[in-house]
């Protein structure tokens, strides 16, 4: 009974856990909304700057028509307001690119901005120019005919070897030759393997983290090395789970299998493998299991 | 006075009865594919599934359906000693019992065996063979190459399966019959037949398909699961019934009542 109660007491925590995740995705989403809405408004106010503009632009075109009415007795005092900072914004904006060039002539032309609009056109020095294109080719030059005539030994009659000449050279060469082969030994010679037991632990940690069968392979063949043929037959078998047509999860398995004393039953399972997938390195398995050489 | 919900909730006990049977579209095509794979020569039969797909419930059915008309016996619990199993044998084809102080020879066993060929076919159904020994099952199916014994074997597939093992069975096993989880709508038709054959009528109309969507969220179709959610939800109300009835309708299903259920059995976090 008591167990109900505090089921159900559970339950009810479960319940205003719910709403409060309710409430808190309700509040987002009037936020998102609302940021949206305001960003729209933004966007809005852009628009009707732009429009205005557009007003400024047309108001522009349409002047000459007006100064042409031969009605207008006095020149027209009332201009269409245009607010400052919005002509400021046009000059800033324009000045970089071209360069605004605005007349005020007489009353009529108070509230006309004759706008003209002209291209910079960037002034080009040919001389100069040519002076630093023929400078950047000088300088280019050199350095590909360098490393070109570095490359290239001419051969003088001078320069031919006796016989001796050549015969050291040759023996120098190959002293030459066998110390790089030497390093070159000495490198692949380094350990990288580290302690096994190390090994093992990271490459445990490393698979429970990324259940990649490669590592459970490691694992087994590790376990196989080191001739705990349990442990590599079930790491095997975890490799083999995980990704079935990998030949090595197959062979370390009936291996380990082989190793503990139950070869027919590692050749059983070898057959049934092969006839899947008919991979010769399987059947040079079975018949080393076969004849005992393992 | 008891509460009619402990009633309801105690059809949900999960046990392998054959009145507990339901037949379900699915389950009525794997039992026909079974009695069908007996007719054929085959030596052994694989019923392979997750727990609670309805294996042994399966096997049960079969044998209480064919036991009057074949030569079949069922072996519901698995014998794990060797002795014991060639004994059980032994006595279920020869209807003797071994003396105490006696075992059954395999080799005997195998030859007589081999003496009936032509004259008679036995079955037998073994359940959770997954836990036999390797070497038992090997005696079982050096049985079944007499072709005078049948076997039917159920195991389970479970998410530590041994892949290799199975691949190993494959090679000697005709028919693999595999069992799966009940859909939703099967699982629906399920929960209805379970009530409606106890006379639960009206909790059965209170049952709606968002119901059973709850359910099976959380169960997936397994028999065993959802039998078991089931049992702790009518065990739900049977409290609430019996203790707070103001809290109980009787036209409509609780969604408290299936969420406490889901907490209870920890497929939600409280």
């Amino acid at each position: 009974m008591d167990n109900m109660k505090e089921l159900e007491k559970r339950w009810y925590f479960y319940k205003a856990k719910q709403s409060l995740v309710f409430l808190n995705s309700f509040a987002l989403v009037g936020m998102l909304s609302l940021g949206s809405y305001y960003t729209y408004i933004k966007a809005d106010v852009i628009k009707s700057l732009f429009n205005e503009k557009v007003l400024i632009a047309q108001a522009e075109t349409k002047v000459p028509e007006v100064v042409v009415e031969p009605v207008f007795e006095e020149p027209i005092k009332v201009a269409i307001p245009i607010d400052k900072k919005i002509e400021e914004e046009i000059k800033t904006i324009e000045s970089s690119k071209v360069v605004i060039a605005s007349k005020n002539e007489g009353i009529r032309n108070s509230y006309l901005h004759e706008v003209s609009l002209e291209p910079v056109i960037p002034i080009i020095d040919m001389e100069k120019e040519s002076r630093k294109s023929s400078s950047t080719r000088t300088y280019k030059a050199p350095t590909h005919n360098k490393t070109t005539q570095s490359k290239m030994v001419k051969a003088k009659a001078s320069t031919y070897l006796t016989a001796s000449e050549l015969s050291t050279i040759k023996h120098e060469i190959r002293a030459k030759n066998a110390v790089t082969s030497r390093n070159t030994e000495n490198i692949k010679k380094i350990n990288l393997n580290g302690s096994s037991a190390n090994y093992i632990e990271t490459m445990k940690k490393k698979f429970s983290m990324s259940k990649n069968p490669r590592e459970a392979l490691l694992l087994a063949k590790a376990f196989y090395a080191k001739k705990e043929y349990s442990k590599s037959e079930a790491w095997a078998l975890t490799a083999n789970k995980l990704d079935s047509n990998k030949d090595e999860s197959w062979h370390i398995f009936a291996k380990s299998k082989a190793k503990l004393g139950q070869r027919d039953e590692a050749i059983k399972i070898l057959l049934s493998y092969y006839k899947r997938s008919h991979s010769p390195k399987t059947k040079a398995l079975i018949v080393k299991i076969k004849t005992g050489r393992l | 006075m008891t509460s009619r919900f402990e009633n309801i909730k105690n059809i949900f006990i999960d046990s392998v009865d054959k009145n507990n049977y339901v037949e379900l579209e699915s389950a009525v095509y794997n039992y026909q594919l079974l009695e069908k794979s007996l007719d054929k020569p085959l030596k052994m039969i694989l019923l392979f599934g997750k727990p609670g797909t309805g294996k042994s419930m399966l096997l049960n059915k079969l044998y209480h359906n064919l036991k009057e008309s074949r030569d079949i016996h069922y072996f519901d619990a698995p014998i794990l000693s060797e002795k014991e199993f060639l004994g059980r044998v032994y006595e279920s084809i020869t209807n003797k019992e071994v003396p105490r102080e006696l075992r059954v020879n395999f080799d005997s066993l195998l030859r007589f065996c081999q003496k009936l060929k032509g004259e008679r076919e036995i079955i037998f159904l073994l359940d959770e063979c997954q836990l036999y020994s390797e070497a038992l099952m090997e005696k079982i199916r050096l049985l079944s190459d007499t072709r005078v014994v049948k076997f039917i074997i159920t195991l389970h597939k479970t998410d530590n399966e041994d892949i290799i093992a199975k691949q190993h069975f494959k090679t000697r096993i005709w028919e693999v019959i595999e069992l799966s989880n009940a859909s939703e709508d099967d699982l629906y038709i399920y929960i209805q037949k379970k009530l409606i054959k106890k006379g639960f009528v009206e909790v059965a109309n209170m049952i709606r398909k968002k119901h059973i969507k709850f359910i099976y969220s959380y169960t997936h179709g397994n028999f065993r699961e959802s039998n078991k959610f089931l049992y702790t939800l009518f065990d739900i109300y049977e409290y609430f019934d019996e203790n707070k009835p103001h809290k109980v309708s009787s036209e409509k299903f609780s969604k408290k009542f299936l969420e406490m259920t889901a907490l209870k059995l920890g497929y939600i976090d409280g």
